[in-house]
């Protein structure tokens, strides 16, 4: 298979004009102020109107034959850097760019090639600039990534104050989030309200919603790499912050001067210190709060090796006086090795550890006291590598294999006079393995391709016992047929995935272009929630022979243009996803601590299609951008609502946003951002009935009706004091934010019930969270 | 689920307030289904007469009770072919003849209804109760497991040996039966399997009260319908499950529970 796979990639490459004698120019562009390397600059070749961009570690390399050349930087935010080059032998550059000064009267983005958007192969991506995000109004003054992407075209929201996020018709577990490489099980902290990720560690945020590049799989809708930064390898530097819940500190410098160096970043909220104010003794004894850490190392051992070790830790802890408490959280750890094997093969060797581990206990004092822990753990080994052949072609190829453990849970006494008996479930081990090939290849000066195949390999590790279970299957009640018991090492079963990846460019003209893009993902996990909201109890379950691996195929296709000398952007695409083995629970579904929990689940298609849309304008003054949306999303699963197709609950067919950011001043940055989302489905009774003296509700279909349409204004004013001089480290900001700003009860949910002391009527009840919530948060660097 | 509200309250509270869930009444437009036969039957083995009441559903948000099912054909039997056809006694009440035997542990019951030409039939065994040793009443303060300052009462019994046994628990305050919703407890023998277990009332009674604890066996098919009912007293919570129609075991179409339960009582006076 991979004979093959090689064999036709190689064909398709051209080896032209192989007796000219080449040479390669290859290096790393690092930021002149911190030494932090770039993530896609733009580096052309002026004569030959050639170029490449720098990637995940700022590493650059292209092959061009014997002559003089001019090289030419471009990255929004820097100054051009020209460098002019003698090729007569490989060449290895080692540029700092200049951040450009927005006090010089120019435009900022002036360049040859600000037309990325334009000019890549790259489409259905999603970039968040964090720098922009800090200045744009925050829920109490959090500014956070995942909430930032909800203001993005193709992504819905997961709920007021949610920052759980669905890409393009897929469920949250669907995202693969990846923080330098390790997977985040449980992106959110405090039920979703704020993310685990801290932007003041944060360096580069890119979400895939399609055309998802092959060196990325097992998850099926999107692909969110975070990368922290790697510290400041010129000098020691602390920024950090007071916010209304929260505050944060970030140290960072050089380990060895520009050799190597170190950030370490933490966050952690007050909320608690004022419980403790309260004259209430239930409340002063509560605890609640959650805490990240956030640290990186990296250093230089020469030109062609480079060592990152990075990790996050974070937890959320929440105790209701001594009877009741929970906590939970992730850990990741990711050790990197970027070799240059030579000019032209850059690789990367990585080892992954990531877990998220939740745990609850009641009433440590009284004989029904009880505790529950769970987790669920990943190890990954993994190589990658960059081949630059030549100008018109780029291969990357690499492998991994990955360790997955999940641990449902052990539920048990807590104390001796417990009569809670203990109950365990086994844990579910799998081994996922996959090989990888693509390359982008320039047809000519107008057609781009980059064509790819990923082979995914997954295996369910004994020891366990598999289930068999019939069709009648009903709430805590199993339709078992058979079990069979596997001993302790086997693989008892395996799936395989072929997965195809395509995206393709055509320049239409200089400033506007044609993309389209296709890509097949599996993924192997399945996320069993069955919780309004996402909960720290959400269970995953690995693919098994009950259980079939999830695998999705999209198409997308888009147009894209520029005006205005690229100060203003649009891109608009068209997108069609259509996923199967999607599961759904059943009615009244069992899924607590429960051993047939795979009996609770039955398993459809999913099918979503949309239309997106984005301008962006950017000058040196403003930075403004509109995003819409329209989209369906639904699902068709057989034993579940009458086996007819139902909406997803985060089915918002229009979804608009405008984000608008002026800098008024060297000292005032005012933003302002709209979203109008209309509801999403749920379900609702359509009659009532009565039973031993209570009401229940009756639905006919599921996700039967809409929830009014979300809409809310937040602004925000950023103010930078003067400095103290031009030249002076210290610099300090002050964010003061509204959210919601005309007090939009926006519904949170919507029952049906009986109204209270009366036996004859009955209300339709909306709930919502916020109206108004102003915030403020000062910020410092030095 | 009950204390994970109360939880996302203190949440609410922790977070300088700044979270604070609210409610309001609204306009919203639901759909008519077309309505359809509720059965609600019980056969206990305590002495009879036993009841089967039907009714019909209705539009939701419409302020009216229930329509009564009057003139439909009822008829419960026993697994010793003793066969009763129940008189309609009020309308949509139907109730067994003085005729028909005390329901017994171990007997399986069948009901029939007829009605508009179309036949609903369910059926269920009476499960053992476990004896209800002793109660006790101790006075807390208001705290986490009790809502206000007041007299709990707490349970003792020995939970039989096996796997599968569920219950509910009825509460009889001064001889009156709440439907509140803090007063609906079910529980299943999970976790607790073989012990000796105590359970202690979500509620406060007060001095001179007399409350009268009602345990009952349940199937496992009636514990999965109410556990679907409780969910429904509170769908679209925080970390509640949507809302979905309880699994009826009544086949033909229509909706509801033909119950089949073995009884124990237990009162005290608080004094």
């Amino acid at each position: 298979m991979k004979q093959l796979l090689l064999s036709i990639l190689f064909a398709a490459i051209s080896f032209s004009s192989l007796a000219q004698q080449k040479y390669t120019i290859s290096g790393r562009v690092r930021d002149q102020k911190n030494g932090e390397e770039l993530i896609g600059v733009s580096v052309l070749v002026k004569e030959l109107n050639t170029g490449t961009v720098t990637n995940g570690y700022g590493f650059f390399s292209i092959t061009l034959p014997q002559g003089k050349y001019t090289v030419i930087l471009s990255y929004v935010g820097f100054e051009n850097q020209t460098i002019e080059v003698d090729l007569s032998k490989d060449v290895v550059l080692k540029p700092e760019l200049k951040e450009s000064k927005i006090e010089l009267k120019e435009v900022v983005v002036k360049s040859d090639k600000p037309n990325a958007n334009v000019e890549s192969t790259r489409m259905s991506v999603v970039q968040v600039d964090v720098q922009t995000l800090k200045k744009m109004p925050a829920l109490m003054g959090e500014v956070d990534i995942l909430r930032g992407l909800q203001f993005m075209p193709g992504v819905q929201t997961g709920g007021e104050g949610s920052t759980g996020f669905y890409v393009r018709g897929g469920n949250v577990d669907q995202n693969l989030i990846l923080l330098d490489e390790a997977i985040v099980y449980n992106p959110s902290h405090l039920f979703g309200f704020f993310s685990v990720f801290n932007s003041d560690a944060i360096k580069d945020v890119e979400l895939y919603k399609g055309g998802i590049p092959a060196q990325y799989g097992g998850r099926l809708s999107s692909v969110l790499d975070v990368r922290m930064k790697d510290g400041n390898s010129k000098r020691f530097s602390a920024s950090g912050g007071l916010g209304v819940i929260s505050s944060r500190a970030t140290v960072e410098g050089p380990l060895v001067k520009d050799k190597g160096s170190f950030i370490i970043s933490a966050r952690r909220t007050y909320g608690d210190l004022f419980l403790k104010l309260s004259p209430d003794e239930e409340v002063n004894k509560s605890r609640l709060y959650f805490y990240d850490f956030n640290a990186k190392l990296n250093y230089t051992i020469n030109d062609n090796n480079r060592i990152f070790v990075s990790g996050y830790f974070g937890r959320d802890v929440l105790g209701f006086d001594k009877s009741f408490s929970q906590d939970w959280g992730n850990a990741t750890g990711t050790l990197r090795w970027n070799h240059i094997f030579n000019k032209r093969l850059f690789s990367n060797l990585t080892f992954v550890t990531s877990r998220y581990d939740y745990g609850l206990e009641a009433e440590p004092e009284e004989s029904q006291g009880f505790e529950w822990r769970s987790d669920m753990a990943d190890q990954t080994i993994k190589s990658d590598f960059t081949y630059y052949l030549n100008p018109k072609n780029t291969l990357r190829f690499g492998a991994g294999i990955t360790w997955h453990s999940i641990f449902p849970g052990e539920a048990g006494p807590n104390n001796p006079n417990s009569y809670i008996n203990k109950q365990s479930l086994p844990v579910s081990n799998s081994l996922e393995h996959y090989y990888y090939v693509s390359n982008e290849t320039k047809v000519n000066t107008r057609l781009t391709l980059d064509y790819g195949l990923r082979l995914s390999v997954f295996h369910n590790q004994a020891s366990a016992w598999v289930y068999q279970y019939g069709p009648n299957n009903l709430g805590y009640k199993p339709d078992l047929r058979d079990s069979t018991y596997y001993g302790s090492g086997s693989i008892y079963n395996t799936y395989t995935g072929i997965e195809p990846r395509l995206s393709m460019k055509y320049s239409l003209n200089e400033s506007s272009s044609v993309k389209a893009s296709y890509n097949r993902t599996y993924q192997y996990m399945h996320l069993i929630s069955n919780t309004n909201s996402p909960s720290p109890t959400d269970i995953y379950i690995n693919s098994s022979p009950n259980v079939k691996p999830q695998y999705a195929d999209q198409v997308a296709a888009g147009y894209f243009r520029n005006f205005q000398n690229n100060t203003l952007e649009l891109s608009t695409e068209v997108y069609y996803k259509k996923m199967y083995n999607q599961v759904d629970y059943i009615d009244n579904a069992y899924l607590f601590l429960y051993k047939h929990i795979e009996s609770q689940i039955l398993a459809g298609t999913g099918t979503s299609y949309g239309f997106e849309l984005m301008a962006k304008k950017k000058t040196n003054k403003i930075d403004t951008w509109i995003s819409y949306t329209l989209s369906k999303t639904d699902r068709k699963i057989d034993g579940i609502n009458d086996n007819k197709a139902y909406p997803v609950r985060y089915d918002h067919r229009h979804n608009f946003s405008a984000v608008f950011n002026y800098e008024k001043s060297k000292k005032w940055t005012l933003s302002a951002n709209f979203i109008y989302i209309t509801g999403g489905a749920f379900s609702a009774p359509d009659a009532r009935y009565e039973f031993d003296g209570y009401v229940v509700p009756y639905m006919t279909t599921r996700n039967n009706y809409r929830m009014p349409a979300y809409h809310r204004l937040d602004m925000s004013a950023t103010l930078h004091p003067k400095k103290k001089s031009e030249t002076a480290k210290y610099e300090s900001y002050w964010v003061f934010s509204l959210y919601n700003v005309y007090a939009r009860k926006n519904a949170y949910s919507i029952v049906f019930r009986q109204r209270e002391g009366y036996t004859d009527q009955y209300q339709a009840v909306k709930t919502y969270l916020f109206t108004f919530i102003p915030s403020v948060s000062w910020n410092f660097k030095f | 689920m009950k204390r994970t509200h109360i939880l996302f309250s203190i949440l609410a509270f922790a977070s300088v307030a700044l979270f604070s869930s609210c409610e309001e009444v609204i306009d919203y437009d639901l759909d008519t289904a077309e309505s359809k036969l509720v059965i609600d039957g019980l056969i206990s083995d305590q002495p009879g007469p036993y009841y089967v009441k039907l009714s019909l559903t209705a539009p939701y948000l419409k302020n009216e009770p229930t329509a009564r099912v009057s003139g439909a054909l009822v008829i419960v039997k026993d697994d010793l072919n003793n066969v009763d056809t129940l008189k309609e006694e009020l309308p949509g009440n139907y109730k067994t003849s003085a005729s028909f035997p005390q329901g017994q542990v171990g007997r399986t019951y069948s009901l029939l209804v007829s009605y508009k030409g179309k036949n609903y039939t369910a059926s269920g065994k009476i499960l053992p109760v476990a004896n209800i040793d002793s109660l006790s009443y101790i006075y807390r303060k208001e705290g986490v497991s009790y809502p206000e300052d007041g007299y709990y009462v707490t349970m003792y019994a020995q939970e039989p040996a096996g796997q599968g046994n569920s219950y509910r628990f009825k509460f009889l305050q001064n001889g009156y039966f709440s439907n509140r919703s803090d007063r609906f407890v079910i529980a299943n023998d999970e976790f607790v399997d073989g012990n000796y277990i105590t359970f202690t009332t979500p509620f406060p009674v007060n001095m001179n009260d007399t409350i009268v604890l009602e345990g009952q066996s349940l199937t496992p098919e009636a514990y999965l319908y109410y556990m679907a009912l409780v969910t429904q007293m509170n769908p679209n919570g925080f970390f509640d499950s949507p809302p979905a129609n309880l699994p009826t075991n009544i086949s033909g179409g229509a909706l509801g529970y033909f119950n089949t339960v073995a009884i124990k009582y237990r009162g005290i006076r608080i004094k």
